[in-house]
């Protein structure tokens, strides 16, 4: 399912008085079946964007169409769970809104919702729990109790229960150990290789990003400032700098190694793949 | 969906209004609003639209906002009016009513743009001293005050994103039956009471960490520049008054 | 061992067994481990909020009902949740407040503000109301407010997460001067492998105590014990572990030039 936004400003009225502009000239079309990353300072924009695609906020100025949907100031959605439904949001600190006593209880709920009746319900309890990494036993497990990483792979099981054509993380790898970042990969990897789905995430943690997205965006006093192919995005490490943004490492490696003695390693994801490279180059 | 997260109308600035000391502020604002009420012909009334369409300059704040809170009570002026005609009472009569309203709204609303609650409520207890007499003990309810107002802008925010992250979920608060309202409002209950539970824990200890006492006066941290120049407009008002 | 902290047979229910931690004055230790560790309970247990079955020294003084403030002078610290480090409505009545309380004069309280918000550039946000602050500005205001009163002792409970990359190293490298200009002891608890690159110790809890403790060059030899612990090697470390494995560098290198210089001489 594709994303795409036209024109789209958004500014709220700060206790009537200040008009706080979070974001301007917003145009970008998010691939279907991609994973971008959009990444910027904190404050920047990136939470907005978010919540505008789930129809949380509706712009100011412009409009956002997601699938089939097109959100509008003016335009009032008729049944504005049919977006939804498509669209999952696990949100920065979703650990806060674990509403449930148990976890099957709160994989539940979003079902309850929408009102969608589903035969084998407890097979997609079963089977979002596994996508995340978790066995039968969290089932009856209070969710408040868990730790962080768990508590946030619960998150993302809930949206998952509705299967959602688009799904979209803000900040998920906040407090989580390198543990869980690496198994969240892994999952992701899962959903867009075979699932197709098409997945956006705000973050500042480029390392991250590099390791999952296709593509980047990156926003900067309420603008898009770049964007692209992950790799033509992060190389330009002091353009990024001046946003606040800092390069993924591997890629700041390969830039000193250009720069200092002129020997072009390539843009790689991973260390193994930059050794290759580094051996050939040495030797 | 709340779309409120800040308590109270502060706006921040830095005009001359903003900066006098809110105690000054609050024991004008009652000076004018009485005279306001007890003058009530249409001469002084002139005067009081003078002086509060000064404050409003001074206060720096646009007037589109001003007149925003005004248009707001607009239904409350035309049933007034509606009322007072049918009693019969004269056009410049009806006059007076309305601006009598408006410049004690307007006065009001300068001082609540102006002053942040913190300070409000500091004033407040200033001029509630004297109640110290009957062992009422005033600096530990403005530290109450102060803490249960920033308590509640937290819990403000907080609501605010469940109420997002619901809706995400598929709760749409407007098509849904009443059962369902009571049940979600259950949910969001529970998890207030439990972050405000946990909230307050942690607060307490940031309080000892900062090494707050029990019986620490509330500190005045602004160096409040005295103007006497309102006090003495009224007072003079009120001798004017008198004579 | 005279001054800095150290915790001594430390048991608490299943988090900690038999836990023991010693760290000397003027170390900058990262405190590391995975999630639900107990790491944040560490913070709270030297604090004195919780009563413990274990020794507690703080600059050599055991840690007891009695001397509990005292102990907290010296310290200062930064909490996980950005929204707990506030108590006031604005980060400067929190300032303010904090430096009376310890008994600053009104001068004295000005100076010191002001000389904080430059150093940390965040005069425009102390008059803000504290809801109305992003993730990160929080942190780096919290981050001021514990350093207000010359601390001997800084805890930063994963006190950078919501920082942006260049806000964070910023934030990091004055941190590192700071204790290594004022020897100011600092614990960071972190999630974030790149953070333990700006310390220079690294303690890792796993099974309920430490299992590695030790200079940087030491903790990064140990990569399976690491990934045991739920953890994994920063970038420099793990390239240089890996480059090592092939003969073409000899010891553990971290900085990115002094690297590209060795490869390619």
């Amino acid at each position: 399912m594709e994303v795409k936004f036209k024109d789209v400003n958004y500014t709220y009225d700060k206790v009537n008085y200040e008009k706080k502009e979070v974001l301007k000239d917003i145009n970008i079309t998010f691939a279907d079946g991609k994973i971008t990353g959009i990444v910027g300072a904190s404050g920047a924009g990136k939470t907005t964007m978010l919540e505008l695609i789930d129809a949380l906020l509706l712009p100011s100025t412009g409009s956002i169409q997601v699938g089939k949907f097109v959100i509008e100031k003016k335009k009032n959605i008729k049944n504005i769970n049919e977006l939804r439904f498509q669209v999952g949001l696990v949100f920065q600190s979703p650990e806060e809104q674990m509403f449930e006593n148990s976890v099957r209880d709160e994989l539940e709920m979003g079902l309850k919702f929408y009102h969608y009746k589903l035969d084998k319900k407890e097979e997609r309890v079963l089977d979002a729990l596994k996508m995340v990494g978790l066995d039968s036993s969290y089932l009856d497990k209070n969710p408040q109790k868990l730790s962080q990483g768990e508590k946030r792979k619960i998150a993302i099981a809930s949206i998952l229960m509705i299967n959602p054509n688009v799904l979209m993380l803000d900040e998920p790898t906040i407090g989580l150990d390198p543990e869980s970042k690496q198994s969240l990969i892994k999952l992701l990897r899962i959903l867009k290789n075979r699932f197709h789905k098409t997945i956006l995430i705000a973050s500042h943690d480029t390392d991250f990003l590099l390791s999952i997205v296709d593509d980047v965006v990156v926003l900067h006093r309420k603008k898009i400032v770049m964007q692209g192919n992950k790799y033509d995005v992060f190389k330009e490490t002091k353009q990024l700098k001046q946003y606040g943004i800092k390069a993924p490492h591997i890629i700041e490696f390969s830039n000193i190694v250009l720069n200092k003695k002129n020997v072009r390693l390539g843009y790689r994801d991973e260390i193994k793949d930059l050794m290759k490279d580094i051996y050939r180059h040495v030797k | 969906m709340l779309n409120r997260i800040t308590i109270g109308k502060y706006v921040y600035g830095n005009s001359i209004v903003h900066n006098w000391n809110p105690i000054i502020k609050l024991v004008c604002s009652l000076f004018y609003i009485a005279s306001l009420f007890l003058f009530s012909n249409l001469y002084s009334m002139i005067f009081f639209v003078f002086l509060v369409i000064f404050l409003l300059f001074f206060s720096k704040i646009s007037l589109k906002v001003y007149l925003k809170v005004v248009w707001q009570i607009r239904y409350i002026l035309f049933f007034l009016i509606l009322f007072n005609c049918l009693f019969g009472t004269s056009l410049s009569q009806n006059l007076v009513i309305i601006l009598q309203l408006v410049c004690a709204l307007l006065y009001s609303t300068v001082v609540l743009f102006t002053t942040p609650i913190s300070d409000l409520t500091y004033a407040i207890m200033v001029l509630l001293s004297p109640l110290t007499i009957f062992r009422i003990p005033i600096p530990m309810i403005s530290h109450m005050i102060g803490l249960a107002l920033s308590f509640l802008s937290n819990m403000l925010v907080y609501t605010n994103q469940i109420l997002k992250s619901l809706s995400a979920r598929g709760m749409d608060y407007f098509h849904c039956s009443l059962m369902e309202k009571v049940k979600v409002w259950k949910l969001i209950l529970n998890l207030l009471f439990a972050h405000s539970i946990q909230h307050a824990d942690e607060i307490a200890n940031t309080m000892e960490i900062r090494l707050y006492e029990i019986d620490s006066k509330r500190i005045i941290f602004r160096k409040f520049n005295f103007s006497y120049y309102d006090v003495i407009l009224l007072i003079f008002h009120f001798i004017f008054f008198l004579l | 061992m005279e001054n800095g902290i150290e915790i001594k047979n430390l048991n608490y229910g299943a988090l900690f067994h038999d836990f023991q931690l010693k760290v000397k004055k003027g170390t900058f230790l990262s405190l590391i481990g995975r999630n639900g560790c107990g790491k944040s309970m560490l913070v709270k247990m030297i604090l004195g909020f919780i009563s413990v079955d274990a020794t507690i020294l703080v600059d050599g003084f055991a840690l007891n009902k009695k001397n509990k403030k005292q102990i907290r002078k010296k310290i200062g610290v930064v909490f996980e949740t950005p929204d707990r480090n506030f108590v006031a409505e604005t980060p400067r009545e929190d300032m303010i407040a904090f430096l009376r309380n310890i008994g600053y004069s009104q001068k004295e309280i000005q100076k010191q503000i002001e000389d904080f918000s430059k150093e940390l550039e965040i005069q425009d946000l102390l008059d803000c109301s504290v809801s109305s602050l992003s993730g990160g500005e929080k942190q780096l205001v919290a981050l001021a407010t514990a350093l207000l009163h010359k601390p001997s002792i800084l805890l930063l409970d994963d006190a950078f997460s919501m920082l942006d990359g260049v806000k964070k190293e910023k934030m990091l490298k004055w941190i590192k001067k700071l204790n290594r200009e004022k020897k100011v002891t600092v614990i960071q608890i972190t999630n974030n492998m790149e953070d333990t690159l700006y310390g220079n110790e690294i303690a890792v809890i796993d099974n309920q105590k430490i299992i590695l403790q030790g200079s940087k060059e030491t903790v990064f030899q140990e990569e399976r014990l690491l990934q045991q612990a739920g953890l994994e090697l920063p970038f420099m470390a793990s390239l240089s572990m890996k480059l090592k494995f092939y003969d073409l560098i000899d010891t553990v290198i971290l900085d990115m030039d002094q690297m590209v210089n060795v490869l390619w001489k």
